[in-house]
């Protein structure tokens, strides 16, 4: 009896809290991936473009509108909100860049670069939200139909097929005439419909080739359930692949956004977007207009080229981390 | 459904009878199944406690089907398959299912294969005890550096939190081991644990096996082609060819005495270190087939050099020709009679 409470106490010490290991552990994973994943050039681009944008729009802008964008700091005349006031101070909008007005002001009288920075948190909350949803539908219903195999395969596989067919943005055209779409409603059906697409079946190969490992037949023995299996085997082993799409969708919806908003389509106060589209309306991307109204569309046309880029730059830097055949040795 | 817990040294594990796994055979994508491959086919056998029977033949001959079929990988075909005296052909209930898998277990061929790469070495080894909700975490942290101290990998806090790929080989083996054996299991499916272990390691690991069986009192089916290994492990032998039960003995009786011509080739073609010995060997031709609908006739009957009209006409039945000797060939038929 003496003997196995010392033995308790001395496992005891080991087993300070086996979770704070496993913190350990994960941070030491990460700082080998992060190893890897800073030598690929193209990957830490990418994540300094991104760096940039999200400390411009997270912590540049809201200093901003505290301070010089503030409503009575112009001349304390109107109210003026930089996003969607009119100033009064400059006679002939749009006017080209100037020290009021750093990106110069579009159409209607606004800062460019007051819209274009508040739209950016806006851009990076819809992406991330509909490359999560993207994410977590692609992994769930790969992994189950990988896994289940037979009649919920073929139905969601199919599904798959039909939406990769489906015209993708005729369909939001369609979704935002029949509805008031904001930027919420858009990340949810940017993430659902391609969370049935195209992901759905490369994470589903994936997880094919997991399914068959002994592993999964050793934890079987054991007597685990199949959402155990599905849950601690297959998913932490294809996670790495599903959070390299999360990357590459980040792209597609901010993208998917640009286009819906310069149609025009979108029920949202300001996107980039939204900045090209006041351009067009009022005719200022036509023939040599184009030219001369330069910071019209440049700025939104290169923050959505710039980040769109970024994300995708930083997910080839993690396909370098996810498949060591890509590494250079 | 009697529970019957108590039981004496002698007592019989597993009892196998006329265990049969079919797979069916589907040609094209759209047909329908036409035939089946017989991977199994009529196997009986018992396992006592303590005892280990190895399971020989060549890669394709049905002993893995077996061992998984045992373990419920496979769900038998036909058969009756009886654990601990409860009957577990069809474990229908949760609670049958629990009680099952908590007492069986397998040990893969592949231990670079059988671990999950994502995991630690203590989410491997306790991973049998938290499916099967057993005990606190204190407890299974206590019962894995324990098992994980008596296969052999010292000291076992230095690898509790090290994933399988900072391990060799014969380590991951071990921990492989290690896993199957921690919740005390009666019975083991050990499905050619040495093959992918270097040589030099495989009778290490085979000596652990060895004193674990001993002194943990399991059963253990032990699949292997290597008639040497099956030798050193084993108590008694059973080898199978296509799916079928040819002959079943225990272990020296069988290797010094081999009765049916498909054991006798096997034993000829075991290599002997010494370049003067000469022995009568014995040439069995072609290869093995695939039991995908076959005849009823002998299984060997292509390749025995000893065919009779006989074995073309009707499958031999395993019969007990010397105390407990079986062996499915006609040539012993006869001389019964």
């Amino acid at each position: 009896m003496a003997n196995t409470t010392e033995g308790m106490t001395a496992s005891s010490e080991i087993f300070e809290s086996p979770f704070k290991i496993k913190v350990k552990l994960m941070w030491r994973a990460f700082k080998e991936n992060w190893r890897i994943f800073s030598e690929s050039k193209i990957g830490m681009l990418g994540l300094w473009i991104v760096i940039i944008f999200a400390v411009a729009g997270f912590v540049v802008y809201p200093i901003l509108a505290s301070t010089i964008w503030k409503s009575t700091s112009l001349n304390a005349m109107v109210s003026y909100n930089p996003v969607t006031g009119y100033d009064f101070t400059i006679a002939n909008n749009p006017a080209p860049p100037s020290l009021a007005h750093l990106l110069g002001t579009d159409p209607l009288g606004r800062d460019i670069l007051a819209q274009l920075l508040y739209s950016t948190p806006r851009e990076f909350a819809l992406g991330i939200i509909a490359a999560l949803i993207t994410v977590f539908l692609g992994t769930l219903i790969g992994t189950v139909s990988a896994f289940y195999g037979g009649v919920v395969d073929t139905f969601f596989m199919r599904l798959a097929d039909l939406v990769l067919l489906f015209p993708f943005i005729p369909f939001l055209i369609v979704i935002s005439g029949m509805m008031q779409v904001n930027l919420l409603t858009l990340a949810l059906i940017i993430g659902l419909l391609s969370g049935f697409g195209g992901i759905t079946i490369i994470l589903r190969s994936q997880a094919m080739i997991v399914k068959v490992k002994p592993f999964i037949e050793s934890a079987k023995v054991s007597g685990a359930s199949d959402p155990y299996i599905i849950v601690n085997h297959i998913i932490p082993n294809i996670m790495p692949l599903s959070f390299l799409y999360m990357m590459f969708n980040v792209t597609g919806a901010i993208f998917s956004e640009a286009v819906l908003s310069f149609f025009g389509l979108l029920n949202i106060r300001m996107s980039w977007g939204l900045m090209i589209y006041t351009a067009d309306t009022a005719g200022y991307i036509v023939g040599t207009n184009i030219g001369t109204y330069w910071w019209l569309w440049l700025p939104p046309g290169m923050a959505i080229t710039l980040i769109c880029g970024a994300f995708y730059f930083i997910g080839r830097g993690l396909d370098e981390v996810v498949n060591p055949r890509l590494r250079r040795r | 459904m009697p529970e019957v817990e108590m039981v004496d040294a002698t007592d019989v594990v597993l009892k196998v009878e006329n265990l049969k796994k079919f797979f069916p055979v589907r040609k094209g994508v759209f047909s329908r199944v036409r035939s089946f491959l017989h991977a199994v086919d009529d196997v009986s056998f018992e396992i006592k406690r303590g005892e280990v029977l190895a399971l020989v033949g060549e890669s394709g001959c049905g002993k893995t089907t077996t061992g998984k079929t045992l373990v419920r990988l496979h769900s038998p075909t036909d058969g009756k398959i009886t654990f601990l005296n409860r009957d577990v052909t069809h474990l229908r209930s949760a609670v049958d299912r629990k009680w099952f898998h908590g007492k069986s277990q397998m040990i893969f061929q592949d231990p670079f294969e059988s671990l999950n790469p994502r995991k630690t070495i203590f989410d491997i080894v306790s991973e049998p005890m938290n499916i099967q909700s057993e005990g606190s975490l204190k407890y299974r942290e206590e019962k894995t550096m324990e098992i994980l101290k008596r296969v052999g990998i010292s000291p076992p806090n230095a690898f509790l939190w090290r994933y399988p790929h900072e391990l060799s080989g014969g380590q991951r083996q071990r921990v492989a081991i290690a896993r199957a054996l921690v919740m005390n299991p009666e019975f083991v499916v050990a499905d050619e644990p040495t093959s992918m272990l270097d040589v030099s390691i495989r009778t290490q690991v085979m000596k652990l096996m060895m004193n674990l069986i001993s002194d943990m009192h399991m059963s253990f089916l032990y699949i292997t082609h290597d008639l040497a290994v099956a030798r050193y492990m084993s108590d008694y032998i059973s080898v199978m060819y296509l799916g079928k039960m040819v002959e079943y003995g225990e272990t020296e009786e069988v290797i010094q005495n081999p009765l049916h011509p498909y054991t006798k080739a096997l034993i000829s073609a075991v290599p002997v270190p010494d370049p003067e010995f000469k022995r009568k060997s014995i040439q069995i031709k072609g290869g093995i087939g695939k039991a995908i609908d076959p005849l009823p006739r002998c299984r060997f009957y292509d390749r025995c050099p000893f065919a009779m009209d006989v074995c073309a006409k009707e499958e031999p039945s395993l019969v007990d020709v010397d105390d407990g000797h079986k062996v499915a060939c006609f040539l012993y038929d006869k001389k019964e009679e």
